[in-house]
């Protein structure tokens, strides 16, 4: 009889310790829409509608970035830190997204992230040997790693209607942003939400971008990355 | 000692024929071996076809047909125009073909890293491309002739039959489709990745001093080569304005022409510079006939206009690169290293017949 009992008894406390498990967390993809504008304004790559603080008309015929290491803020200060990298093109629609798999549920109040690589990955080979990997490779000659950014288009000054190259690449450029407010709700089934570059941004606060002190061609010039690079961080904002 | 000669010439000459034959596959049931590309170090995924997948039989078949006259009414052949020791650029050997309708042929190497083909990029599927050849400017070919010969050569009914699981495809409607298919998974083995310069990144040599010089040109904003013409593929397979012209007809205007985009004005697809010392002439027009030629249009003869890259108008509006004559020798250096000799080599790229 008592061997039974103990049995009988270990087999109640065995499941009901089962039964008094907490559910697991749950977790979704946050889906992050790219998109883009000039000082606010809706835009339109390849045509000369917009112009910088310093006052050049521009156009944009080219952007390719990174973003990576994604932090979602939650109100009580804790964080959900991410490490994918994304590569992102505003002409290629294959590219115009963030996805950002296992995020614990719940209410998010703001987002930060970097804008290219963490010095981890940026060295020469670090990444997949994707097409646009390739092709966003940094020269091992001027540092090794991979462009963070390449805004191109074209700006009038005075004279003629000039090309410009802004580039932005090694570890001491990386843009980290600021602290970006917005309500972000993820679920079990994922949440979304879009991320809005102000393409103007990069030409102003704190700095004031100008062709004819700063040049339309930044690659070899660490001066004016470090501009441009600050002027990343408050580049980006959450879509209302 | 008549009889011995005989004798000795009857085995020379078996041991010649037998020598030359080439060699037959064993038959097997009537469906294909799937094969895998080896995908050089850093090389990107290729864009391989789910309609068309690799095959043994398949590239096997491709091969043959592209060194056999079998196809053409005028004893041309794909190999005999796209010669292997070119690394398989159109040598253009004299066919008359209107310089305007027909741009500079690029090499036939690593197609199988494109996503779409032809300098405008009007085509994005490869295994249609070959059958364009059956036409009158290429084979001239008569479709019922080139499918009864296939149907009574002795091995290729058995070759298609495999290739194709089992499906006659030896008829007027499919043998065109069929015969392009069969070589374009041919094409698709076509790598080229063992240049002088992939052995110098894997450490396998080191370059000469002008070698070095120039690969600093091209690798920095001095040539500034790299952002179109990158590693390992040497091309960014986009599309751009390079100054080769300021006026636009419908003969230059390049990928306007499929897109109808203004901003796509005189834009041209980044060719690779892989083997670029054997694939002269250069550009979509073939107007520059040796390398010095190409290099100094870059240092000191890029035109202005609207869609001109804004990575090159800097050298537009300036004095151009300045790049001395030693330094376009060291860069000219450098583009030699990009030449492939296994590659030109190869005898898997070679005439099997």
């Amino acid at each position: 009889m008592k061997p039974v009992l103990v049995l009988a008894a270990a087999y109640l406390l065995l499941f009901s310790c089962k039964k008094d498990e907490p559910a697991p967390p749950s977790e979704g993809r946050l889906s992050i829409e790219m998109s883009y504008v000039f000082d606010g304004v809706q835009f339109d790559a390849d045509t000369m509608l917009y112009t910088i603080q310093a006052g050049y008309p521009v156009s944009v015929e080219h952007l390719e970035y990174y973003i990576s290491n994604v932090t979602l803020h939650k109100a009580d200060n804790s964080s959900v830190q991410t490490w994918d990298i994304f590569y992102l093109n505003l002409k290629e629609n294959d590219f115009d997204k963030i996805r950002l798999e296992k995020i614990p549920a719940g209410d998010y109040v703001g987002i930060s992230f970097l804008v290219g690589l963490d010095a981890e990955h940026n060295k020469t080979n670090a990444l997949p040997s994707t097409w646009y990997n390739n092709n966003m490779a940094w020269p091992d000659g001027m540092g090794g790693g991979y462009h963070f950014m390449k805004l191109e288009g074209r700006y009038k000054d005075q004279a003629s209607t000039r090309g410009y190259a802004v580039h932005l690449g090694r570890n001491e450029n990386l843009v980290t942003t600021a602290f970006i407010p917005g309500k972000i709700s993820v679920s079990a089934t994922g949440g979304n939400t879009e991320l809005v570059m102000d393409i103007a941004e990069w030409f102003k606060s704190p700095n004031e971008y100008d062709f004819k002190v700063d040049g339309d061609y930044t690659m070899s010039n660490g001066a004016v990355m470090k501009k441009i690079s600050e002027n990343g961080r408050d580049a980006f904002h959450l879509k209302d | 000692m008549l009889y011995l000669r005989a004798l000795l010439f009857v085995i020379w000459g078996g041991l010649i024929a037998t020598s030359c034959r080439r060699e037959s596959p064993v038959p097997s049931a009537e469906k294909p071996t799937p094969y895998s590309l080896a995908i050089p170090e850093h090389f990107p995924e290729p864009y391989l076809s789910d309609k068309n997948p690799l095959t043994v039989e398949g590239i096997q078949l491709g091969r043959m047909l592209f060194y056999d006259p079998i196809l053409s009414g005028n004893g041309r052949t794909c190999g005999g125009c796209h010669l292997q020791k070119l690394a398989f650029i159109n040598s253009n050997t004299g066919m008359g073909l209107d310089p305007k309708l027909y741009n500079n042929i690029p090499s036939l190497s690593n197609l199988a890293f494109k996503k779409t083909y032809t300098w405008t990029g009007g085509s994005a599927i490869l295994d249609s491309i070959p059958a364009t050849d059956f036409g009158p400017l290429f084979f001239n070919s008569d479709m019922d002739t080139v499918v009864a010969r296939l149907r009574r050569h002795p091995e290729y009914p058995k070759l298609f039959k495999i290739a194709f699981s089992g499906r006659d495809v030896l008829n007027r409607q499919e043998v065109a489709s069929s015969v392009s298919l069969m070589i374009a998974q041919y094409l698709r083995t076509m790598i080229s990745a063992d240049s002088r310069f992939d052995k110098f990144l894997s450490g396998e040599i080191a370059l000469s001093e002008a070698e070095m010089r120039g690969l600093a040109i091209y690798f920095s904003e001095k040539g500034d080569c790299f952002h179109c013409h990158g590693v390992p593929l040497f091309t960014d397979n986009s599309y751009h304005n390079i100054g080769l012209d300021d006026e636009f007809t419908q003969e230059n205007s390049g990928r306007y022409s499929i897109t109808g985009k203004p901003a796509d004005m005189g834009k041209y697809r980044t060719p690779s510079l892989r083997n670029i010392e054997l694939t002269a002439p250069y550009m979509h027009d073939g107007r520059y006939k040796t390398l010095e030629e190409a290099i100094e249009h870059y240092n000191s003869r890029i035109k202005k206009s609207a869609t001109l890259d804004p990575l090159l108008t800097r050298f537009a509006f300036g004095y151009g690169m300045e790049l001395t004559q030693q330094e376009k020798d060291d860069l000219k250096a450098f583009l030699q290293t990009l030449t492939d000799e296994t590659f030109i080599n190869d005898p898997q790229f070679s005439n099997p017949f």
